[in-house]
């Protein structure tokens, strides 16, 4: 229990309620003393249920509340409130309701963590096998102290989890405790622990050496950073704590943050089925939550005719306050959004159709791409509308930029399999290059992760996923019975939403290449049409169509909406784009040369 | 209708318009050299790609009467052959569904 994380190492309070003498009964497992009038209902409860200073609880509690057992949720109430900071409303939830949060025996063994008493730590955590092979003397010394410093020890260890690791617990608290020693400069009883107490516990003899490392260190400064480690004044014993109270039985010490943890599960599944869900504020617990329609977009409100052919590409700036739309007849086009979408810059110096747009982190530049003949990159100062760099050393068509958030350099991606992948600058450097696709490769969309460490590439029937800083290849996956068409990464960085050809949008984990899910329903056959994520939160996910309509699934898989924006047979819809700042408005560009809101 | 790049082919040798280098056909899909287009040379191919199909239209021939259609470069529009659509003798039938490239306006790439 962290008590607002700005105690350190206090007692808790319920641990307080001990004071000090122990005359009641110790823990005992069942109820059968304690006079409440329960009778024949046994049940199992490892929080204490006693009599605290010779008063029994004021009121008799029958023990099962709403379907509820009282225990649970009056030992969740009492860790929540804590949580929350109420110490006082907590320890009369605790006499009233006579339930404690824990036993002595776990507080006693958080105490001991969190002071440093790394003996008793494990003498309280495993009993007395713990010491089952060392020296009895020393045995007898280490119990004897610990009986006198809590009382009601019974030599019986705390219940540990099925899958802990009693020898890997062992390990951690002993890495501590040799850690905190090298910390104080006491380096002969570090090594002493080095020696007898780490070694034989531990199978990891890499993770020893480094630890035998850390003796050279030269001063404490160095040694936190080499180890990772921020001292025993620091958060390191509470994220002992965290990590052995992880394997301790849940009934024996509750989870930290569990009544939290519960409401997340439940905000979660309403959002899972709130099939309109377009905020990305937390839903209120006072109501259960949906979303309605009406706030979703699924009307055309404006629709603008400024190009003469179809539009490829169409992206709103960061801010949301323009947006760029380009096409076949080789012109982009930026219009003000706040303005009534008034068209602010035209441009047309490229030789060919524009099939990709990019603006910078900073609204200030735009990247455009144009297929062939003219196959080059230009970026567009938008406070002038100069040319500030003209990239044409490839042979075939750029086919996708991303911007690094440095504003100044850019992964480029092309069809020029010389060319493949690359990062350019605005001063038409080429900066770097990435390897590992096979020598032909010829890449038709990339994605770089938010978090900034994988880049994903996309050739027609393979994807490629890099470690950015390293520009290792870290997987392939190859899929021969579809083409892929475009490729972008969720929020969380975890997944990857692909489109493919023909009609089907799949959802990829990122790691191991598993298909978490298929969006289907639209048409794409022959051309290259994309997808992206939308919604205020990325809770949808929102394809273009080769039948002119635009489709919308949440991205737990439903279809939500086929918007018929478009004339019916006027083409393909080929590409959307959500507003970053307004939920309830996107748009979509097509081969009608429209843009419709 | 839609963006939709150049196919690019990945063979050994490829042929490509020589107008504006546009991938058109392996070298490998060639199924007879023994043609005679209105340039000269041509060659009987199994699959072209990056080709837009004309209308097709009834041609006398050296070798009788078929149902053809002219196939363009889908970039440059330059006439590049021709397709079968049908041959109306039975000796001639195994043309039908393939593609002549008129090897002078090809280019070779590797």
């Amino acid at each position: 229990m962290r008590l607002d994380g700005t105690q350190k190492g206090s007692q808790s309070p319920s641990h307080s309620l001990h004071n000090g003498s122990n005359t009641s009964n110790g823990h005992s497992p069942t109820i059968g003393k304690v006079t409440n009038g329960h009778g024949p209902l046994r049940l199992p409860s490892n929080g204490t249920h006693r009599i605290i200073n010779g008063l029994s609880p004021a009121k008799s509690y029958p023990p099962i509340w709403h379907d509820h057992n009282r225990e649970e949720v009056s030992r969740l109430l009492i860790q929540a409130l804590n949580e929350l900071g109420y110490t006082n409303s907590a320890k009369s939830l605790s006499r009233e309701s006579g339930y404690e949060l824990e036993t002595p025996n776990v507080s006693s063994f958080r105490n001991a963590v969190l002071e440093g008493r790394w003996d008793d730590a494990e003498l309280l955590l495993f009993g007395e096998n713990a010491y089952a092979g060392e020296p009895s003397e020393e045995w007898r010394l280490k119990t004897a102290g610990l009986r006198t410093r809590a009382a009601s020890w019974t030599g019986k260890g705390l219940a540990l989890v099925n899958e802990a690791n009693s020898s890997e617990m062992l390990f951690w608290i002993r890495q501590q405790k040799y850690l905190e020693l090298l910390e104080k400069r006491d380096l002969t009883n570090a090594l002493v622990v080095l020696r007898q107490q780490l070694t034989p516990h531990s199978r990891n003899t890499q993770r020893l050496h480094a630890l035998g490392g850390l003796l050279m260190c030269a001063s404490v400064d160095d040694l936190k950073t080499q180890a990772d480690w921020d001292g025993a004044r620091g958060d390191s014993r509470h994220h002992l704590l965290s990590q052995l109270s992880r394997l301790i039985s849940p009934k024996v010490m509750i989870p930290e943050n569990r009544l939290s943890d519960l409401l997340h599960q439940v905000k979660n599944s309403w959002i899972v089925d709130c099939l309109y869900h377009n905020t990305n504020e937390s839903p209120s617990l006072y109501s259960n939550h949906t979303c309605d329609r009406n706030d979703f977009p699924y009307q055309v409100v404006k629709d603008i005719a400024e190009h003469a052919d179809e539009i490829w590409y169409i992206e709103f700036s960061h801010n949301g306050k323009f947006m760029a739309t380009g096409g076949k007849d080789k012109m982009v086009i930026i219009y003000d959004v706040q303005d009534n979408f008034k068209v602010l810059h035209r441009f047309d110096e490229h030789g060919a159709g524009v099939c990709y747009l990019s603006w910078s982190p900073d609204d200030t530049k735009l990247i455009t791409c144009a297929r062939q003949p003219d196959n080059s990159l230009r970026v567009y100062e938008l406070k002038d509308g100069h040319i500030s760099t003209h990239i044409h050393h490839f042979d075939a068509p750029p086919t996708v930029a991303i911007w690094l958030p440095d504003g100044e350099n850019f992964l480029v991606g092309s069809l020029d399999y010389h060319h493949a992948i690359e990062i350019c600058n605005i001063y038409e450097d080429v900066m770097d290059q990435f390897a590992g696709t096979d020598s032909k490769a010829r890449i038709y969309d990339l994605a770089l992760s938010p978090d900034g460490k994988k880049v994903v590439a996309m050739s027609k029937n393979r994807l490629y996923v890099f470690d950015f800083a390293s520009k290792k290849k870290l997987s392939e996956w190859q899929m021969d019975d579809v083409e892929m068409t475009s490729v972008h990464i969720s929020r969380d960085s975890k997944h990857m939403l692909v489109s493919m050809n023909p009609n089907k949008i799949q959802l990829i984990n990122i790691e191991n290449g598993d298909v978490v899910r298929t969006y289907e329903g639209h048409k794409q056959e022959g051309f290259l049409i994309r997808s992206n994520f939308g919604g205020a939160a990325g809770t949808f996910v929102m394809s273009g169509s080769e039948d002119s309509q635009i489709y919308i699934w949440r991205t737990s898989g439903q279809l939500v909406e086929v918007l018929p924006g478009h004339g019916a047979d006027s083409g393909c819809v080929n590409a959307l784009a959500w507003h970053p700042t307004i939920p309830s408005y996107f748009a979509s560009a097509g081969d009608d040369g429209r843009v419709k809101m | 209708m839609g963006l939709a790049y150049n196919i690019y082919l990945n063979c050994a040798r490829i042929y490509a318009c020589q107008q504006c280098k546009t991938h058109l056909a392996n070298h490998d899909d060639i199924l007879s050299r023994n043609f005679r287009g209105q340039h000269g040379k041509a060659y009987l191919f199994d699959n072209v790609v990056n080709v837009d199909e004309k209308e097709s239209c009834e041609r006398n021939m050296t070798t009788g009467k078929h149902i053809v259609r002219d196939i363009e470069c889908k970039e440059c529009k330059k006439v590049v052959g021709w397709k079968y659509d049908k041959a109306y003798e039975a000796s001639e039938k195994y043309k039908e569904g393939k593609f002549i490239l008129e090897a002078e306006i090809l280019c070779s790439l590797n």
